[in-house]
């Protein structure tokens, strides 16, 4: 059953159908939400109410991309918790030690351990310098580099015009690799920025 | 074409470094492209901002998905209650419609029942009875119209008696006559009419000016039994015989009647004194006209049909209008509870 069946039975009360959708956005709409919080449990309450809301709304959706449309429903939810997180600031104990059943250590079974630990540092040098970007560089930045979404499908998902989507974009990349130069030894010989 | 070459090598550095992740993408047009491919062949910094900012793409998109810690799957029930949350949405505008179309048709049954006690919609009896004479004499009036054309005739030998100075009549009766003139009914009037309208307007003119202005005196100043004999019989002179006025009134008693007035008019009457004769043509009207009430009585019964069928129809209405307002009234009562209940389920929910 193609995408549109999909919808249109999950417009009529087909749960099942929906969840045929989940199976296919879960990935992305998670990733998106941790990158933005970077907080697992956030990031998966944020996936499973923005998943809700869209079976709601889904008499609301007019057609266009439907990951777009999920991805922009995610990212209102992030940006909600991001104001809730402000007004009452907590520390995430999850942050400090690894999760076993998290999938960031289990992408791939083949590497060695040396790549893993790699890999992870990679990751922590790269999402740490996603934080310091302002929320709406830092989501632009994720749903086109990390996501590979067009730039009209971003400009979708953040309710914004293409101009503001390039401007973002080249704001949010120009900031990032000025963190990244001034974290070079944090990152591998490989990905070493020396251009200047 | 070659606009570029006339622009600042700062200029063109700016525009770059404004436009290299976009250049990086391949969103710019192609004009664009290639000022910032012609720039970047000329500026080594650009060229290594363009490569750290590739650099730092590839970074990103080296970055591995994260597998969620679990699925998102939403229960079957929700299904079943994203169903009923729909319905239940739907029962709501219905209901709320339903209310609103109640609750206007009892705002309707109400106002036209209080109009109705008020008698506003509906005319009393009275009321019905003083258009309906009304109508009755208009009509009459009409009726009577073409009839004027003759009255020449009748009113030619009128003025011989006035213009001979020896009508007897005393100020006051002058007065009362002239008045009656100028209230008198058209001339197709019936005497019964004409004697209803003087008393009516004597009634009226009672409440309004002095009686002695109006009213005929008790008793009448002594006339000469000719004077008498023709002033009682000019009426049905003019009658009977209206042209041969002249033969009626004699010249003897006219000359004696000018000593014992005692009001007398030496002058001639004016021709205000005219109703005398005026009455004349009214004579022939006299035998066939109906009497008031009976006209009104059938003009009562043969109202326009519509205003009948609409007024039997409110009559018949009034009755029933008590028990429809209560009715209304409870059905809006029921409608409004079950709207603010499903309101209140559908917020809790």
């Amino acid at each position: 059953m193609d995408e549109q069946a999909l919808i249109a039975a999950a417009r009529r009360g087909d749960a099942q159908a929906f969840n045929k959708l989940i199976l296919n956005y879960q990935t992305i709409v998670y990733n998106v939400a941790y990158r933005i919080l970077h907080d697992q449990d956030a990031a998966a309450d944020a996936a499973q109410d923005a998943f809700l809301s869209a079976y709601h709304a889904l008499g609301n959706f007019r057609g266009g991309s439907f990951k777009a449309w999920l991805l922009r429903i995610v990212t209102n939810g992030c940006y909600d918790q991001l104001r809730a997180a402000q007004r009452r600031p907590t520390s995430s104990l999850d942050d400090l030690q690894v999760d076993p059943d998290h999938s960031l250590m289990l992408v791939s079974g083949s590497e060695s351990p040396e790549e893993y630990a790699l890999r992870q540092d990679l990751s922590r040098t790269i999402q740490a310098g996603l934080d310091e970007l302002p929320v709406d560089q830092r989501t632009t930045l994720i749903l086109s580099d990390i996501q590979g979404l067009s730039y009209e499908e971003i400009a979708q998902a953040t309710s914004v015009s293409l101009g503001t989507v390039k401007s973002r974009l080249s704001r949010g990349r120009a900031r990032l690799r000025d963190y990244l130069q001034g974290k070079e030894e944090l990152l591998p010989s490989r990905y070493r920025l020396s251009g200047r | 074409m070659f606009q570029w070459m006339n622009r600042s090598p700062q200029a063109e550095h700016q525009f770059c470094q404004d436009n290299l992740s976009s250049f990086l993408d391949r969103q710019l047009t192609s004009r664009e492209q290639d000022r910032v491919a012609r720039h970047l062949q000329e500026c080594a910094d650009c060229r290594a901002d363009l490569a750290s900012l590739r650099q730092t793409v590839a970074v990103l998109h080296a970055m591995p998905a994260i597998k969620p810690p679990r699925t998102f799957f939403i229960p079957a029930s929700e299904g079943v209650r994203q169903t009923q949350v729909r319905r239940s949405r739907l029962a709501y505008g219905y209901l709320q419609f339903a209310t609103a179309v109640a609750t206007v048709l009892l705002v309707l049954v109400v106002s036209g029942d209080a109009l109705l006690r008020l008698g506003v919609a509906t005319p009393t009896r009275e009321g019905l009875v003083r258009n309906v004479e009304r109508t009755a004499l208009d009509t009459r009036a009409g009726e009577v119209e073409p009839m004027a054309t003759s009255a020449p005739a009748l009113q030619a030998p009128a003025p011989a008696p006035v213009t001979s100075g020896a009508v007897p009549l005393s100020s006051e009766e002058s007065t009362v006559v002239t008045m009656l003139g100028e209230a008198a009914p058209p001339e197709g009037a019936s005497q019964t009419e004409t004697a209803q309208a003087m008393a009516d307007e004597q009634a009226l003119g009672a409440k309004a000016m002095p009686s002695q202005t109006f009213a005929r005196p008790a008793a009448a100043p002594p006339l000469p039994a000719g004077t008498q004999e023709s002033g009682a019989g000019t009426p049905p002179a003019a009658e009977t015989a209206p042209s041969e006025p002249v033969a009626t009134l004699e010249p003897g008693p006219t000359a004696a009647l000018e000593i014992p007035t005692p009001l007398p008019t030496e002058a001639p009457v004016p021709p205000t004194a005219t109703p005398v004769p005026t009455a004349v043509p009214a004579a022939p009207v006299e035998t066939p006209t109906p009497q008031p009430t009976p006209v009104a009585l059938e003009h009562e019964e043969l109202p326009p049909p519509a205003l009948a069928g609409w007024r039997r129809s409110l009559q018949a209405m009034q009755p029933l209008l008590p028990w429809l307002e209560w009715i209304l009234g409870a059905l809006v009562v029921v409608l409004l509870a079950a709207t603010l209940w499903l309101r209140r389920r559908q917020h809790a929910a």
